[in-house]
């Protein structure tokens, strides 16, 4: 009996943990464009959606045609303050997405990704094609911070094309960019940028480790993924297994400091087990969708997993990337996926 | 969308070519033009059979034709939330601004109501900038203290507009227009700065409009050839590169130049509404400039290439545009390479005469991710199917217009040197030919046994020599498809007409006096042309006429008509001894 009602348990107990949802986290999609835009035209609806049901329903809400690229909610808000960069500028919501303003004006355009500094709210950054811009008040003004990165000094604009951006854990005052010509750093929260590593290759993402502040990952155009054990110092490639070498969003494992995820253009979704030594990548369950735009792994349950794909919407994996269902937004390309 | 209806629409309506009317005066014949417009639109357009669009409902609700049913048909544009970009926008405002005294408060409110709910897509591009801030400058200035879609007030909606208007007007008059040329998208420009000269409270602001209008006018006006826009364009779609006379421009030719027909099956056509109801008048002086081609006359133009976001050197590198202009033809290039993305039209032969398919022109199909990367911010690897979702034949072979890393041309007067390269051409990109566009409609047509293509169209002639391809031809209802295949393609193209050259028999033979030579390991062209001068063309930009070095450095207007030095933001445009000075630096205009 009592090994009976201990198998029952086991069972129940594998069971929520397989189709639990999570209630107390939203997850947001931000969608680039549905399948048949065109500009000038009536349009499917585009921009951020919220699904508070771990992705069994979907919630437009805010704009529906800006071409949104990224988000960022304000640390301790309870979803109440988010931005979102597009390409009408950075909007802000100050209640939970009911109203939203834009808060930059005609200079700043096509923003691709906006980030909070997590020990000072009102310091925000945003990397643009056109360079990093920053607010020191929560997004009332901005300025041009591109000393360091712009065409004159490094001869290109795409040092100028800011894909992506991150604030160092270990020391808040130092910010990593990832441009079209590298990746650059610098140390007065960019006030003045020079050249960390990778000059002439295509950065996509760069993600910090939050087992190890020293270990950072960048996924590229073309050349796959690079590896950091130093903070940016010295890099090496880390494509084993990797078959498509272009990487547009990496994921770590919230728990285990091993498992790390990728995806990219045609890779469908990639699994390290050993911190990016190799990678093992399948398109399964993903219905030909294999081109990935964002991940998420949930902050508690390292099995749930959220995909973002090139048109085919949203996919969650509710067992460690074993297996992938449809999870809604028909025709989307979600450029970005967040839990709260 | 609204475009594609209109089209669809007048597909089904014979007969509503509006006859071009000849007058000494020219106002008074752009009078006759402009009520013709006017009274086709809201006269004939039927709203019971046809769909309308906000510049037609524009008309109907100014002079109260079929006014029930227009208010219908408004309800019925504006109820949808997910229209809302640039382009809807400036429409809307500028129907509230023509139509208001006639409006119903209702209806005054409900287009009030829609910007303050609907949000309003600003685009990526010069033109999208352009009519999205002129929509909010106007918006803001006639409800002022209001709360709008975006959260700003009227105050900072105001304030952004007017800036971005200004920084445009900056540049544009400092280091040359971005979507400069363009036979599509002109009509994205002049109507909405109508708007803004007919209806900008600050007088400051309506003489920016109207100085605006006349510089982009003018540059029209330069290269104007009965009802054709001549020449290298930025921007134009492929099927009405090989047919000029439907272009988007030609509606405003019609109106402010004339010699052309109004045509109502141009796409777009009804964005002429607005110019058609404003109050600018061109100033004659522009008229004379596009009318008078009495004697031949070369023009030199410096614009800039969109923004390059990455990949380039610079954010803005220069484009040279070349126009040499007669009364029976114009010739026209930019230098090659990629200056603009996507619709790129490189060079032409525009002939005078008035009926379909009047053009020659080369391009190579050219399509790469790179290429779209420079230019938008999207992933590289999806862009090229995102653009051929909205752009239809950006990866087909076939296309007529394209921009090309690997085209270069060097221009003197009638003759054209454009020269292919695609041994420098990388495994993932497309296409390694090139398309040459011959119209069936001409009176002669032949290859000879110098192996010049050689055509009469009207009092125009050319003859077009292949280098360096293997050539193969196929024949379409419409045109002679030159298809050529090689690893390095040279054209030597030679123009002439009934101006220069007398009768076509001697144009023709002239031909083979001139001596080419193609060098295709050192991928040099030489070339001895009609009108006697040397060329020697080095790919990609060793240009040399007559033994001395070619410079691409000119001004941004250089010609008998129009004059502008880089950074000077100022026009000088000529015409038989009068002048008319814009001076963007006080926003002054003088003539004398």
């Amino acid at each position: 009996m009592f090994v009976l009602k201990l198998t029952l348990l086991i069972l129940l107990a594998f069971n929520f943990s397989a189709n639990q949802y999570h209630p107390s986290r939203k997850i947001y999609a931000v969608v680039l464009v549905n399948r048949k835009l065109v500009v000038g035209a009536k349009n499917p609806t585009s921009g951020l959606f919220i699904s508070k049901d771990a992705g069994k329903t979907w919630e437009h809400i805010g704009w529906p045609n800006i071409k949104a690229n990224s988000i960022a909610i304000e640390p301790d808000s309870k979803g109440k303050i988010i931005y979102l960069a597009a390409g009408n500028g950075v909007l802000k919501s100050n209640d939970s997405g009911k109203t939203w303003k834009v808060i930059t004006d005609w200079r700043i355009t096509e923003v691709l990704k906006v980030l909070i500094n997590p020990e000072n709210k009102n310091k925000v950054f945003i990397a643009t094609p056109y360079g990093v811009f920053k607010s020191i008040d929560s997004g009332l003004t901005w300025e041009e911070k591109n000393i360091g990165i712009r065409p004159e000094e490094t001869g290109t604009t795409s040092s100028t094309f800011v894909s992506s951006i991150l604030i160092d854990r270990k020391n808040k005052k130092r910010i990593l960019i990832g441009t079209e010509n590298g990746i650059y750093e610098s140390l007065n929260e960019g006030e003045q940028w020079k050249v960390l590593g990778l000059i002439g290759v295509g950065i996509r993402t760069i993600v910090q480790s939050p087992h190890n502040l020293n270990f950072i990952l960048a996924g590229t155009e073309n050349d796959g993924i690079f590896k950091s054990n130093d903070g940016g110092k010295t890099w090496e490639k880390a494509n084993v297994g990797l078959k498509k070498l272009t990487i547009y969003a990496i994921a770590f494992d919230p728990r285990n400091s091993k498992i790390i995820y990728a995806g990219g253009y045609e890779t469908g979704i990639c699994r390290s087990d050993d911190e990016g030594k190799s990678w093992v990548c399948s398109a399964e369950g993903l219905d030909g969708f294999n081109s990935i735009h964002s991940i998420a792994v949930h902050p508690e349950d390292s099995n749930f997993i959220v995909a973002g794909t090139v048109d085919g919407g949203v996919y969650i994996s509710r067992d460690g990337g074993k297996t992938w269902n449809f999870s809604g937004l028909e025709g989307a390309t979600v450029w970005t996926v967040t839990i709260e | 969308m609204i475009f594609l209806i209109i089209i669809i629409a007048f597909s089904f309506v014979n007969d509503i070519t509006v006859a071009n009317f000849k007058h000494k005066d020219y106002l008074s014949e752009f009078e006759l033009r402009r009520n013709a417009i006017i009274s086709f639109y809201s006269d004939s357009f039927n709203l019971s059979q046809y769909k309308p669009d906000l510049f037609i409902l524009t008309l109907k609700l100014k002079f109260k034709k079929d006014f029930e049913n227009s208010l219908k048909w408004l309800d019925s544009l504006i109820e949808n939330p997910e229209v809302g970009d640039m382009f809807f926008a400036y429409h809307l405002i500028g129907l509230y601004k023509h139509s208001k005294e006639n409006l119903p408060q209702e209806y005054r409110n409900k287009i009030k109501d829609t910007f303050k709910r609907r949000t309003i897509y600003r685009g990526d591009t010069e033109n999208h900038w352009l009519m999205y801030y002129i929509a909010w400058y106007l918006i803001s200035q006639e409800w002022k203290n209001e709360i709008w879609s975006n959260l700003k007030t009227s105050d900072e909606n105001l304030r952004e507009a007017e800036e971005y208007i200004n920084f445009w007007i900056d540049k544009t008059v400092t280091f040359g227009q971005m979507e400069f040329d363009s036979p599509t998208y002109i009509i994205t420009y002049v109507p909405p700065l109508c708007l803004l000269y007919d209806f900008s409270e600050d007088t400051l602001m309506k003489t920016k409009a109207q100085m605006m209008i006349e510089y982009i006018l003018s540059d029209y006006a330069v290269e104007y050839l009965s009802g054709c826009y001549c020449g290298g364009h930025s921007r134009d779609y492929p099927e009405l590169a090989i047919n000029p006379r439907h272009s988007q421009s030609q509606p405003l030719g019609y109106l402010y130049f004339g010699e052309t027909n109004f045509n109502p099956h141009v796409k777009g056509a009804t964005n002429i509404i607005f110019c058609a109801l404003s109050k600018f008048r061109l100033p004659d002086i522009i008229y004379h400039i596009a009318t008078d081609r009495e004697s031949p006359y070369e023009h030199r133009e410096r614009k800039r290439v969109r923004n390059i976001i990455r990949f380039g050197r610079e954010r803005n590198p220069p484009v040279y545009k070349y126009t040499y202009i007669t009364q029976d033809y114009c010739i026209g290039s930019l230098q090659g390479g990629i200056l603009q993305p996507i619709q790129q039209h490189s060079w032409d032969i525009t002939f005078s005469d008035s009926s379909d398919y009047n053009t020659v022109f080369s391009v190579h199909p050219y399509f790469s991710e790179i290429e779209l990367a420079m230019f938008f911010p999207e992933e590289m690897k999806i862009l090229p199917e995102l653009v051929d979702r909205a752009h239809k034949v950006y990866k087909n072979p076939n296309k007529w217009s394209s921009s090309s890393p690997y085209e270069r041309l060097f221009q003197y007067k009638g003759t054209l040197i454009v020269m292919y390269d695609f041994t420098l051409m990388k495994s993932w990109e497309r296409y390694s030919h090139i398309n040459i566009f011959i119209p069936r409609m001409l009176e002669h047509f032949e290859i000879d046994t110098l192996k010049w293509i050689i055509g009469k169209r009207g009092n125009g002639y050319f003859g077009i020599r292949i280098f360096g391809g293997k050539l193969s031809l196929m024949i379409d209802s419409i045109s002679y498809n030159l298809r050529v295949y090689g690893d390095r393609i040279c054209l030597i193209v030679e123009s002439g007409g009934k101006v220069d050259f007398g009768n076509f028999d001697f144009f023709r033979s002239s031909l083979r006096d001139c001596i080419s030579e193609f060098d295709s390991v050192n991928f040099i062209a030489r070339h001895r042309s009609l009108r006697g001068f040397e060329m020697l063309f080095k790919y990609p930009e060793g240009r040399f006429l007559n033994g001395k070095k070619y410079e691409l450095n000119w001004n941004l207007f250089d010609g008998p008509y129009l004059n502008s030095e880089v950074g000077s933001k100022v026009l000088k445009i000529s015409w038989q001894g009068k002048e008319r000075i814009l001076d963007f630096n006080k926003f002054e205009i003088f003539e004398k």
